[in-house]
């Protein structure tokens, strides 16, 4: 068990003692990799070691034995999934299937992904999701792999991929370029490797990863983290003007709202379920390889789990601007610990009070995520004629005004 | 037989709760409610704590002109609590006089 650790720890630290600079990068990248089908991508302008980090990971699992797709436009169906074996169709008129080595390597990589063509894109969303292709009405299941991908957002032949192919990747890190010092430790580090790549040595194998990721698949987080999650995300997502479903966006979507000054108007498109799982992935792999995980590193992983598959209304640094919302919703965590929010709700869901349902009421009125929750209950009050309608909150806050 | 497990969001609500100092008097319930704590960093104005009841941060940035009219203020207003001090004095004096007296007459009858 130990040396599953130590495994783990010897491959972060080789990549570190080779990839000058973004520590937290590697880190978060290493913690990613303890969780089945991990998929990760790295965003930098040209020249940052997008390329090369994404090498020393791979090399650093799986030895020679993976499979980097180049990005191009021209990258077909069957170099990315499979094709068809062309003599068996012509003499028997059978199918078959030949897959591709990408798709039957453990270990894989997309080098540019912008530049990969919509259509190629596509066809590995489902790979990316459920560990298995389908060409031609047949199947092939992967079972556990682990993909990195690397794209510069600023390449002039780059494709706008939808965000449902960004919200595959597990996380998603920013390579920044490197200070003065550690420009120095590059030079150095260039002299006595040669190549930073081909030094890299394969420190775990394959078996060792997927059996760190069996346990830490059984660690079990606590119930205050768990909630420290689900509300984050719920803040990121809430709306009560049905923003996912509204073609006006904030801010204009926000105009005239009770919650124009919350959270929620910040952001344009909210992140999906599956950052909240990726989330309890990278706390699990926290836990499990440094034995404790805090609220702390909800605050600090956070950014990498939502920067790529959410839209903020500010988006000329959206990782400044969101680390900035998400320092804004912490504070709003404190005022819901300080107003005893949740104790209310509990109670409330036990039996209807109408002193703690007034104070519920005021208190729904600072925090759309709580007004939701009251709103629930409200259907049921009204139906057992507690409550009048007109009484309820969402007729007072008019949440259904903007749907 | 065990009790089945709680919902988790349930599990949560109850340990929220579990943290909470409530009252019940009579068919009310009273929350004690704590001040949240606050993360400002940079200096809060005086005159928005002040005239508006902003939430102070840990420093506050005052003109030198409202300190000395702060200044003024204060001194004022313990000149006043002197004056109300020495006149609730001579009215206790003379309230205890006014006992005293209604005392004696009544004894005196």
């Amino acid at each position: 068990m130990g040396d599953l650790r130590a495994g783990i720890r010897k491959l972060e630290e080789e990549v570190k003692g080779r990839f000058v600079g973004n520590d937290e990068a590697v880190r978060v990248l290493t913690l990613n990799l303890l969780h089945e089908r991990a998929t990760a991508l790295i965003r930098a302008p040209r020249g940052r070691g997008k390329s090369t980090l994404m090498l020393l990971l791979l090399k650093g699992i799986f030895g020679d034995d993976f499979v980097v797709l180049s990005g191009a436009s021209e990258v077909k169906r069957g170099e990315v999934v499979a094709r068809l074996h062309i003599p068996s169709l012509e003499k028997e008129g059978v199918e078959r299937v030949i897959w591709s080595a990408f798709v039957k390597a453990k270990g894989k990589g997309i080098d540019e992904a912008n530049r990969l063509n919509p259509y190629t894109a596509s066809n590995i969303y489902h790979l990316l999701q459920f560990g298995e292709v389908w060409a031609y009405g047949q199947r092939y299941v992967l079972g556990d792999f682990v993909l990195f991908a690397n794209e510069n957002p600023a390449d002039p032949t780059t494709f706008i991929h939808p965000p449902p192919f960004y919200d595959r990747f597990d996380v998603c890190v920013h390579l920044t370029s490197l200070p003065l010092s550690d420009k120095f430790r590059l030079q150095k580090l260039v002299e006595s490797y040669g190549s930073l790549v081909d030094s890299m040595p394969q420190v775990i194998d394959f078996d060792t990863l997927q059996e760190a990721r069996r346990e830490v698949r059984e660690v079990e987080l606590d119930t205050d983290l768990v909630a420290t999650v689900n509300v984050l995300i719920r803040d990121l997502q809430v709306c009560v003007r049905g923003r996912d479903s509204s073609r006006v966006k904030p801010p204009a979507l926000c105009e005239g709202c009770h919650f124009v000054h919350g959270v929620c108007s910040s952001i344009r498109d909210g992140p999906s379920e599956r950052a909240t799982l990726v989330l309890y992935s990278l706390l699990k792999a926290k836990a499990w390889l440094e034995g404790k995980v805090t609220e702390d590193d909800v605050y600090s992983l956070a950014p990498y789990v939502l920067v790529h598959r959410i839209e903020l209304v500010k988006q000329d640094n959206p990782l400044s601007e969101l680390r900035k919302i998400l320092s804004k919703q912490r504070e709003l965590n404190e005022e819901r610990r300080a107003r005893k929010q949740w104790a209310i709700l509990s109670s409330l869901r036990k039996s209807f009070s109408r002193e703690l349902y007034k104070l519920a009421g005021e208190i729904a009125v600072e925090d759309p995520v709580f007004a939701e929750e009251v709103v629930k209950l409200e259907q049921g009050w009204v139906s057992a004629g507690l409550l009048k309608p007109e009484e309820t909150l969402s007729a007072r806050l008019m949440l259904d005004a903007g749907r | 037989m065990g009790s089945p497990p709680l919902d988790p969001f349930e599990e949560f609500l109850r340990r929220e709760s579990s943290k909470v100092r409530a009252r019940r008097i009579g068919a009310a319930t009273f929350i004690e409610e704590e001040q949240p704590t606050r993360h400002h960093q940079l200096p809060t104005d005086f005159i928005d704590a002040f005239l508006l009841r902003a939430e102070p941060g840990e420093h506050v940035v005052v003109e030198k002109g409202f300190i000395r009219e702060l200044r003024y203020r204060i001194e004022e207003l313990e000149g006043e609590v002197r004056r109300l001090r020495r006149r609730n004095l001579a009215l206790q004096a003379a309230l205890v006089a006014a006992v005293t007296s209604l005392i004696l007459v009544l004894i005196a009858r």
